[in-house]
């Protein structure tokens, strides 16, 4: 075994819930002589744990997991080690979810439609001590950096306005007066800039406050 | 023939005897009348005969119910509740032969006809029924010399509660309102079952499309992933690596599509089009091939719309339109889309040839311009489905969902407690809708 190459190689530690992709990433990264992949984890919990056993390199994030979010997996192991550097694969280009990853301390940001292009060369700028945003999430970003955020609630209101419920229905399911989800909504729509709920649903989608 | 009578009451004793062929009875010169009797003889002189022409004045004396006595004190006389027995005591001032004195009552509120009673001085009633009566009682005297005015008695007998008008109105009125309420409640348990499935078929969507999403589309990724990876270690001059990459960017777009097909599929239950301006487009769209004149229009404040019947009724609307375009060889085609309190109504109006009746009949000719399947689909949203068409006059379809069905409760639900303040701010509200770049939002 080649230790120069092992020691010079990036180490790198995938963290996604479904078997396929983990194994896709993995045949991705075996063919690359600067590259090897020492953990994989199913979850937010694994990650953290792998990645203490570990100490990779750089660290391939899914968003969307079960039981902990990508998010708070990214925001724990930054909050231990600062240096951790973590690049978020994701299905969706939104710039709420991606400045959400941003903050929360992730390097880099890539779409899974990309991945095959564009992985290699964003963990390798990564691994460099550079931060990697495709141009029109970034861009989408900029846009946006000024907008009032929405509050947890109001994305509790507006994701169930998105599976259909009525005023009535949220306000049950939140334990809250139809008044107040309808105050929520008046307080929505002008952040996002729409003009009614559907259109206020349609943005958070493209956006990625919600996810679909 | 005018008669008189006399008897025992008139002085008269025994029987006469009928002892044929003798006589029994013999006027004689002076005009006496003769008879034998049993025990003796007697005479009449009718030339003198002493007529009373005494008028006898009729008294009622009390009125008792049970074992209780009401005396006739003239006023009103007021019987306690469930007062059914009377006995009403009366009497006639004609004391030359009492036994002679002939009564004839009636009860008004309870008799039809006077009833001759002889000489009968007391009436009994039974069975009565709360309410005002009237008792008038008339005499003759021993003569016959009728008072015809004789004298009467109002009483009344109390009803008990349940025994008034208002009682019975109330309860017919209770009998309406507890029919309105179950129907009410019927309507809204088929409206609820209706929403129920509704929401099983939203449920049922949502889930396939994270399961979509969730396996198919990322474990098409993941292959994606390895296929390019096998791509990766094929050496740069061989055509065989050209055409995985190609293939791979094909199954990229694929993805691609995929993904924004399950995004539909989701995004379909947050209400994503506004119905009129979905069948404006498919009107205008299908306009672009057909020499027909097509209007759109809409009536009413917007309400939105249960994302199901949303769908369903943009489906019926846009076979009801492929039909005229298609079909019906109109001049004009019109869509026009109105939100009532009472339901949601679209209709679609050509000026056509028609259908014929026996096509209508049939429910279109073996599934031809879809009738069938529209009706299947009204029925799935409790909609009312009519189809008016005359030959050479064109086709009207109108549909109606009712509004429990059809529209989103939140919008729905306080609509009865909404005050009339409520309903002009939002008709103006809706005026404001409509003017340019007034989106104002709810």
């Amino acid at each position: 075994m080649n230790t120069m190459r092992d020691t010079r190689a990036i180490r790198i530690l995938t963290v996604d819930d479904h078997q396929l992709l983990r194994e896709g990433i993995a045949a991705v990264l075996e063919g690359q002589p600067d590259m090897v992949l020492i953990g994989q984890a199913s979850n937010g919990r694994e990650a953290i744990e792998s990645f203490r056993q570990h100490r990779p390199d750089v660290t391939l994030m899914d968003l969307r997991m079960p039981d902990m979010s990508g998010i708070e997996a990214i925001t724990a192991i930054r909050a231990e080690f600062p240096n951790a550097r973590i690049i978020v694969l994701t299905t969706y280009a939104g710039d709420v979810q991606a400045a959400g990853a941003l903050k929360a301390g992730a390097s880099g940001y890539l779409l899974k439609n990309l991945v095959r292009k564009e992985l290699l060369e964003t963990i390798r700028v990564v691994h460099a001590g550079k931060r990697r945003v495709p141009p029109e999430i970034a861009t989408e970003i900029a846009e946006h950096v000024a907008d009032d955020a929405l509050t947890e609630r109001e994305i509790e209101v507006l994701r169930r306005v998105a599976a259909g419920k009525s005023n009535k229905m949220i306000a049950a399911e939140l334990d809250i007066a139809e008044g107040t989800v309808k105050t929520h909504m008046k307080s929505i729509l002008p952040k996002l800039d729409a003009s009614d709920r559907t259109h206020a649903v349609m943005i958070a989608l493209k956006r990625g406050i919600l996810d679909v | 023939m005018r008669h008189d009578t006399f008897d025992s009451l008139d002085g008269v004793s025994g029987s006469p005897i009928q002892l044929r062929p003798l006589p029994s009875a013999l006027q004689t010169t002076d005009g006496r009348v003769w008879f034998v009797m049993s025990d003796g003889l007697v005479w009449i002189d009718p030339t003198h005969l002493i007529r009373n022409a005494l008028v006898p004045p009729v008294t009622i004396w009390s009125i008792s119910s049970g074992v209780r006595q009401y005396p006739n004190l003239g006023a009103d006389l007021r019987l306690p509740v469930h007062t059914t027995s009377l006995q009403i005591d009366y009497t006639a001032g004609s004391l030359t032969v009492p036994e002679r004195v002939h009564f004839r009552y009636k009860l008004e509120g309870s008799d039809r006809e006077w009833q001759d009673v002889g000489n009968r001085r007391e009436a009994l009633y039974t069975n009565l029924g709360p309410g005002r009566y009237t008792f008038r009682v008339i005499a003759s005297n021993n003569d016959g010399v009728w008072n015809n005015t004789g004298t009467s008695a109002n009483f009344m007998i109390t009803p008990a509660f349940y025994q008034t008008k208002w009682f019975y109105t109330l309860c017919a009125l209770m009998c309406l309102g507890i029919l309105f309420v179950l129907y009410k409640l019927r309507v809204r348990q088929v409206a609820a079952q209706v929403r129920g499935r509704l929401e099983v078929r939203l449920a049922e969507r949502e889930r396939i499309a994270r399961e979509l999403h969730d396996t198919l589309l990322q474990g098409v990724q993941g292959l994606i992933w390895r296929f390019q990876a096998v791509a990766d270690r094929i050496s740069k001059h061989e055509s065989s690596r050209d055409l995985m990459e190609r293939a791979l960017e094909r199954a990229d777009q694929v993805l691609g599509e995929s993904r924004d097909r399950v995004k539909d599929l989701r995004a379909s239950g947050s209400d994503v089009a506004d119905l009129p301006q979905a069948l404006a487009a498919e009107g205008e769209h299908l306009a672009l091939a057909h020499p027909t004149q097509f209007r759109a229009s809409v009536e009413g404040v917007h309400r939105d719309l249960h994302p199901i019947v949303r769908e369903e009724v943009l489906l019926i609307a846009r076979e009801a339109l492929c039909n005229a375009f298609r079909h019906a060889g109109a001049h004009h085609i019109e869509a026009e889309v109105s939100y009532t309190e009472a339901a949601l109504q679209v209709r679609i109006r050509d000026d056509g040839q028609g259908i014929s009746a026996d096509v209508l009949d049939a429910g279109g000719r073996s599934g031809h311009f879809g009738l069938l399947g529209m009706r299947e689909r009204a029925a799935k949203i409790r909609a009312h489905l009519t189809i008016w068409s005359k030959s050479a006059a064109g086709t009207e379809v109108d549909l109606r969902v009712p509004a429990d069905v059809a529209y989103r409760r939140s919008q729905n639900a306080p609509r009865r407690t909404r005050s009339w303040r409520d309903r002009i701010h939002r008709s103006a509200d809706h005026h404001r809708r409509h003017m340019p770049g007034g989106g104002a939002a709810e």
